[in-house]
C-alpha cells in the first residue's frame, strides 16, 4: 500500500479520490497512510496559495489576507514526495 | 504490576490515566505533552500496581524522542501488560502502533476510545471481531464520560497475571522481505542481543539500521535528576531519562551490505516493513470495521467522475467560465449604467455647487476633469467587479475552484510546468503579490523563479476589473463572455510558451506529481459569497479613494497644464507623443501609452486616466465607454487588453519579485520580458486581425 501511494506519487498527479480508485483502498485507509508516511519523512503535506503580503494583516474570522488590495483564494492542500522519499522511489523503480 | 498507558496522541490516554491514578494532570492539544513518563499508583484489591502514562506517539519506530522513550520502556522495563488505547474513529493508523507492540509483547488490552466519534461518521467497530482478529483483549471505553475505564483496568490486571502468552499470528511479510529476515534472525540468534529483545523484532530492526539497537543506555533515578521541593511544578510523575553507556554495532554488518548491493538499502526495509502491516491492517479491516457511507457513492465522487474526467472536464470548465462571465455581463449592465448616471449627476451638483461658492476655476476643473472622471470612471465598474467577485466566491464555496486548479495542473503538466507552481498562478488570479509570496512553498529555487516570472502573466483581479470594463464598452452583450474567454486563453497559452521557454533559460529540473486533497462539494452559503464579495469590493472601493484619486489628480495636473494648452501639448500629451512610437506599430495613440505608463503604478489607474484623458467629463452625458469608442476602433481596443493583460501587473509586484528573488538582474529581466511580451503578442493580435478584415 505504502510502496503503491510512493509509485504512483513518483509519476503522476490525481486526487485522493482518483488514488483510492487506482489503488483499491478507500480515502481513509489512504489518508492515515499518507500521515505514516509524513511520519516516516517520505512524503509531505503542503498547502499553497494561503500567503499574505508583508504588510497583510489577516482577517480572524476568515484567516484570509488584509490589507494587500485584494484577498488571495483559497489554499489547496496536497502530498508530495520528500526527497527522501524521491531518492527511495528512484531506487525502486530501478531495483 | 506494572501496567504501560500507550497510544496515538489525543486518544484519550490522560484522560483514563486521570480517571485511574486521581492525578490532576490536565488534557489539551499540545505536542508532546506527555514526553515525560507519569506514573500513578493503583491499589486494586490486593494488587499494587504502578500504572506508567508513556508518551502519545504513533509508531515505535526511532523517528522522535516520544518514540524511543516508549519503546525503551517497553523494552527494558517490561511491563506486565500493555493498555493500548485505540481511536476508533481513526482505527487504520491506530492499530500500525498496535501491530509494533504487538511485535515487542503479546500481552496487551485494546481499549477501543472515541466509538461515539465513529459512530457519526458512519463506521461501526465490533470489538468482538476486532479482538478475535488480533488475539487480543479489547474494551469499549468512552473516556471522556469515564465509562468502561475500569473494566478496561480490570482485563489488564487478568491478562497481567496470566502464566501463559497468547499467541497472535505474525504479520505476514512479502516472501522477498521473509527470507531476509529470516537470513537476520538465524545470525542474530545465540548472541546477547537476541537474548535482550525478541529475536524477529531484532532482525527486523538490524535490517531497517534502527541507530539506536546496540546502545545501552541507564536510568537515572528520579531523585537526582530534579528535586521535587524546589520545583513548583512537580506532579505525580517522573521524567524518564536515560544516559548512553555504550553504543556497539551488532552482527549483520556484511548481510547488510550484501542487501544494499541488491538494492535493498534501510529505507527499503523500513518502508517494506511498514507497507506489510498495512496491507495486514487493509485485509483485517473487514472483519470488524463496518463502514456504512463507503459503498455509497457521494454527491462528491458522482460529481467528480464528470468534473474531473479527462474528456469531459475541460468542456465542463469552459462552460462554467463561460457562464461566470456571461453572467457577470448581463447582470452588471444596468446596474453598471446606473452608477454612471449617478456619477454624472453627482458630477454636475458638485460642480455647481462649487460655481455656486466662486470655488476658482482650476478647482473646479481638478474635481470634474480629475477626479469625477478618474475616480468615477473606476467606480462606474463597481457592480460589474462585484458581482465577478460573487461568481468567484461561489465557484470556490461551491468547491469547484480546487477542481479547476486540478485540471488546470493536469493541462499544463504538458508543457513541462511544475505542478505545484500551478497554484501559485491560481492564486495570481487574486492579486499576484501574494501569488509570488506564495512561491516561498515550492522548495526549489528555480521552480521558484519561474513561477514568480510568469506569475504577472495571470490576470489579477483589478487587471479583470478593468478588462471588463474595456470590453463591455467595446463589446456588450454576450459578445463580451467570448473576448473575455479568448484572453484568459491567451494568457493562459503563453503562461505555457513562457514555462517551457523559462524551464531552457533557467535549466529547471523535471516536475514532481502530486496527490491532491480536494474539498467537498456543497451548496454555497450566502455568507461565505456575500462577505468575500463584500471585502474585495470594499478594498477595491479603499484603493479607488486612496490610490486612484492621488493618481487621478497627478494625471489632471499633467493633462491641464501648461493652462489654457490644447491637450496634445500639456505635460502629459508630450509624455504621450515622446512614448508615440512605440504605440503606432500597434494602433495606439499618445493616451493609450500615457495610460500604460501610470498603470504601471496600479493597474486601475489605467481606467481613471483613460477617464481623465478621454475627457469623459467634460460631457456628462458621455461614459468612458461611449468616450473611448469614438476614439478606437473594435481591434485597436482588443489590442490594448492584450498588451495590457500581459505588461507588469504593478510596482508592488515588481518589488515583491525583487524581494522574493534577491534578483535585481531577474526582476530586469523579468520585467523585460513582459514588457516585449506583450507588445509582441499586441502586434501580431492588430496586424493579423488588419490581415483578416477586422
Amino acid at each position: 500500500m505504502l510502496t503503491s501511494i510512493m509509485e504512483v506519487l513518483s509519476c503522476k498527479s490525481l486526487s485522493m479520490a482518483q488514488l483510492a480508485e487506482e489503488l483499491g483502498y478507500s480515502v481513509r485507509e489512504l489518508e492515515s497512510a499518507l500521515e505514516q508516511m509524513e511520519h516516516m519523512g517520505y512524503v509531505r503535506r503542503e498547502v499553497l496559495g494561503q500567503a499574505c503580503s508583508p504588510s497583510c494583516g489577516k482577517d480572524p474570522s476568515s484567516g484570509e489576507c488584509e490589507g494587500c488590495s485584494f484577498l488571495s483564494p483559497e489554499g489547496f492542500a496536497f502530498w508530495v514526495l520528500t526527497e527522501r522519499g524521491q531518492i527511495l522511489s528512484g531506487q525502486s523503480s530501478g531495483k | 504490576m506494572k501496567i504501560a498507558l500507550i497510544g496515538n496522541p489525543n486518544v484519550g490516554k490522560s484522560t483514563v490515566f486521570n480517571a485511574l491514578t486521581g492525578s490532576n494532570q490536565q488534557v489539551g492539544n499540545w505536542a508532546g505533552k506527555t514526553v515525560e513518563r507519569k506514573s500513578g499508583s493503583i491499589h486494586r484489591d490486593n494488587d499494587e500496581i504502578e500504572l506508567i502514562d508513556l508518551p502519545g506517539t504513533y509508531s515505535l519506530t526511532a523517528y522522535s524522542q516520544e518514540e524511543i522513550v516508549t519503546r525503551e520502556y517497553i523494552l527494558r522495563e517490561k511491563p506486565d501488560v500493555v493498555m493500548a488505547m485505540v481511536d476508533a474513529s481513526n482505527i487504520e493508523r491506530n492499530l500500525y502502533l498496535v501491530l509494533q507492540i504487538l511485535e515487542l509483547t503479546p500481552r496487551v488490552v485494546i481499549g477501543l476510545n472515541m466509538m461515539d466519534l465513529a459512530k457519526s461518521a458512519g463506521i461501526t467497530i465490533h470489538s468482538n471481531r476486532l479482538a478475535q482478529a488480533l488475539n487480543v483483549p479489547v474494551v469499549e471505553i468512552v473516556a471522556a464520560k469515564g465509562k468502561g475505564i475500569n473494566e478496561f483496568l480490570t482485563e489488564a490486571i487478568r491478562v497481567g497475571k496470566l502464566k501463559s502468552e497468547s499467541v497472535w499470528d505474525e504479520i505476514p511479510y512479502p516472501d522477498e522481505l521473509e527470507k531476509r529476515i529470516q537470513a537476520m534472525e538465524q545470525l542474530l540468534t545465540g548472541t546477547i542481543w537476541a537474548s535482550k529483545y525478541p529475536l524477529r523484532w531484532l532482525a527486523i530492526k538490524r535490517l531497517e539500521q534502527d541507530p539506536e539497537i546496540g546502545q545501552t543506555w541507564q536510568s537515572i533515578p528520579r531523585s537526582s535528576q530534579r528535586n521535587k521541593k524546589q520545583d513548583p511544578c512537580h506532579d505525580a510523575g517522573d521524567p524518564l531519562k536515560y544516559v548512553l553507556q555504550e553504543s556497539v554495532t551488532l552482527p549483520g554488518e556484511e548481510l547488510l551490505q550484501a542487501y544494499e548491493i541488491e538494492g535493498w538499502s534501510k529505507d527499503h526495509f523500513e518502508m517494506a516493513v511498514a507497507d506489510a502491516k498495512y496491507q495486514y491492517i487493509s485485509k483485517i479491516l473487514p472483519e470488524f470495521r463496518v463502514h456504512e457511507n463507503s459503498a455509497k457513492p457521494t454527491w462528491t465522487d458522482a460529481l467528480d467522475k464528470w468534473i474531473l474526467s479527462p474528456i469531459w472536464g475541460y468542456p465542463i470548465m469552459f462552460l462554467i467560465i463561460s457562464l461566470v462571465f456571461w453572467f457577470s455581463f448581463v447582470a452588471s449592465a444596468p446596474l453598471g449604467g446606473a452608477v454612471s448616471e449617478g456619477m454624472a449627476w453627482a458630477a454636475e451638483v458638485v460642480v455647481s455647487l462649487l460655481q455656486w461658492s466662486h470655488v476658482p476655476e482650476a478647482a473646479q476643473s481638478l474635481v470634474r476633469d480629475g477626479i469625477f472622471a478618474g475616480v468615477g470612471a473606476v467606480l462606474a465598474f463597481v457592480p460589474q467587479i462585484a458581482i465577478f467577485f460573487a461568481f468567484f466566491s461561489i465557484l470556490q464555496d461551491s468547491g469547484y475552484l480546487a477542481r479547476a486548479a486540478f485540471l488546470g495542473d493536469r493541462f499544463m503538466q504538458l508543457m513541462g510546468l511544475h505542478g505545484k507552481s500551478f497554484f501559485s498562478l491560481v492564486s495570481g488570479f487574486g492579486c499576484n503579490v501574494p501569488a509570488i509570496m506564495a512561491t516561498r512553498t515550492l522548495e526549489d529555487p528555480k521552480d521558484r523563479l519561474i513561477t514568480m516570472l510568469i506569475n504577472p502573466l495571470i490576470p489579477c483581479v483589478p487587471r479583470l476589473g478593468v478588462m471588463s470594463a474595456v470590453v463591455a464598452a467595446f463589446f456588450p452583450g454576450s459578445r463580451g463572455a467570448l473576448i473575455m474567454i479568448s484572453l484568459l486563453l491567451i494568457s493562459l497559452l503563453l503562461v505555457m510558451f513562457s514555462a517551457l521557454f523559462l524551464r531552457k533559460v533557467v535549466q529547471q529540473k523535471e516536475r514532481s506529481a502530486f496527490v491532491m486533497e480536494l474539498p467537498l462539494y456543497h451548496i454555497p452559503t450566502l455568507r461565505n459569497v456575500l462577505m468575500p464579495t463584500w471585502q474585495k469590493t470594499y478594498s477595491f472601493l479603499k484603493r479607488a479613494w486612496t490610490f486612484i484619486l492621488v493618481a487621478s489628480i497627478v494625471v489632471w495636473v499633467l493633462s491641464s497644464y501648461p493652462q489654457g494648452a490644447p491637450m496634445n501639448a500639456t505635460w502629459a500629451g508630450k509624455m504621450g507623443e515622446g512614448l508615440a512610437f512605440i504605440g503606432q506599430p500597434l494602433g495606439f495613440d499618445w493616451r493609450i501609452m500615457v495610460a500604460i505608463v501610470f498603470g504601471f503604478t496600479a493597474k486601475e489607474t489605467t481606467l481613471s486616466t483613460l477617464g481623465i484623458l478621454y475627457g469623459v467629463a467634460a460631457d456628462a452625458s458621455q461614459s468612458i465607454a461611449e468616450a473611448m469608442t469614438g476614439a478606437m476602433t473594435p481591434l485597436g481596443a482588443y489590442t490594448f487588453l492584450v498588451v495590457y493583460m500581459l505588461y507588469i501587473p504593478c510596482l508592488a509586484s515588481v518589488v515583491t519579485t525583487y524581494k522574493e528573488s534577491k534578483s535585481l538582474g531577474w526582476t530586469s529581466f523579468g520585467i523585460a520580458y513582459n514588457l516585449i511580451l506583450s507588445f509582441v503578442i499586441g502586434w501580431l493580435v492588430f496586424h493579423g486581425g488588419k490581415v483578416l478584415g477586422f
